[in-house]
């Protein structure tokens, strides 16, 4: 090593020197006070630029944010109880239907015996207050289409009621 | 909660506890700004670039794979998200960020910065904010945020001896203006 360089100053204070350059640097400094000159200037600029500091991001940042990540997200998907709800009563009410009308053969005289006067009062107490109207649920398949109808009523007012509320948060977004 | 690692918060958020991720956003909140500062010249930009910045690695969160540094891919985000606002507000890129061979003189700005400063600190460091953008980011980077060399030049996308190039060229600035001031008593 005959002249200190830029690059070796600046492996000097990266730690990059060899053990054998390091030797030579040091011979170097002993000989030549300019390069000693360089080598403490050098190490001084390394030691006040480790004093840089960091310049603190502005107060309630971090909260901020959050809030807009928290804005960002999409609504946990919520359990709908209403719709199985329709769902599992219209089924069952199927279900009894069916099982009421192949149960009226049945080989208990007594018990359907029973049923029919009890569903024969029912009729008089319909016929009674309803009067026009007995005749016509009485017939099986009028009831089961009445169901049905009632079922696609109940859905399109679920699905209206939930169009309703994701418009509503659309809305809601797009003001925030 | 603080000891977690970045890794583990990651994980963390990734289960769905996306109130940890405030916990990276006060980790790197601090030393982006700093960057985004010295980059947007405007701390205003800089708060909303650095907000943009944090959702942008909160939505690729899923995406991220840790085959790197959270904080070098981060930088990388900052970075880049940096370049593009500087471009979009037509503001001197080329000027500034164009060549790592642009030549600097600290010359003109030396002797109103060295007669304000009160000491040799100060009047280094406020040279760095004269040095141009690239030479002072990579300062930022390898003296506050500790990077490694290798890890600088992912973040910027230059090779390792540009970053190198950039690293010494401002050391050897200041140094070289230390010696012109004669601070020789204070370098022992």
């Amino acid at each position: 090593m005959k002249k200190i360089t830029d690059e070796i100053l600046n492996k000097f204070v990266d730690e990059e020197l060899s053990v054998e350059e390091l030797n030579e640097l040091k011979e170097l400094i002993a000989q030549d006070e300019e390069a000693l000159r360089l080598l403490k200037a050098h190490k001084f600029a390394d030691r006040i630029l480790h004093k840089l500091s960091v310049t603190p991001a502005p107060k309630n940042f971090t909260e901020r944010v959050m809030d807009k990540i928290y804005l960002l997200m999409p609504a946990k998907p919520r359990k709908n109880h209403f719709f199985y709800g329709v769902i599992g009563t219209f089924i069952l009410g199927i279900v009894g239907v069916f099982v009421y009308i192949f149960s009226l053969p049945a080989s208990e005289p007594d018990s359907s015996s029973k049923t029919v006067s009890i569903i024969n009062e029912a009729q008089e107490f319909i016929g009674k207050n309803v009067g026009r109207f007995s005749s016509f649920l009485s017939n099986d398949t009028i009831l089961i289409v009445g169901s049905f109808l009632t079922f696609i009523l109940l859905l399109g007012g679920y699905f209206m009621v939930s169009s309703h509320k994701s418009f509503k948060q659309n809305i809601d977004k797009f003001i925030h | 909660m603080k000891n977690l690692s970045d890794s583990e918060i990651i994980e963390s958020v990734k289960r769905g506890n996306q109130a940890d991720y405030s916990l990276l956003i006060d980790r790197y909140k601090d030393r982006a700004f700093s960057l985004l500062k010295r980059m947007l010249k405007d701390p205003m930009d800089a708060e909303e670039v650095l907000q943009d910045c944090f959702l942008k690695a909160f939505n690729s969160l899923k995406n991220f794979r840790q085959d790197a540094k959270f904080s070098t891919w981060f930088y990388k985000i900052t970075y880049n998200t940096a370049l593009t606002t500087i471009a979009s507000k037509k503001r001197q890129i080329e000027k500034e960020m164009s060549s790592i061979d642009e030549h600097f003189d600290l010359g003109k700005y030396d002797n109103e910065i060295y007669s304000k400063a009160e000491n040799v600190e100060q009047y280094v460091l406020k040279m760095v904010d004269k040095l141009p953008t690239r030479h002072a980011l990579v300062l930022i980077l390898f003296y506050i945020d500790s990077m490694s060399m290798n890890e600088i030049s992912q973040v910027m996308g230059l090779s390792l001896v540009n970053v190198k190039v950039l690293l010494h060229r401002s050391r050897n600035s200041l140094r070289d203006l230390l010696l012109k001031h004669n601070y020789q008593e204070e370098m022992a």
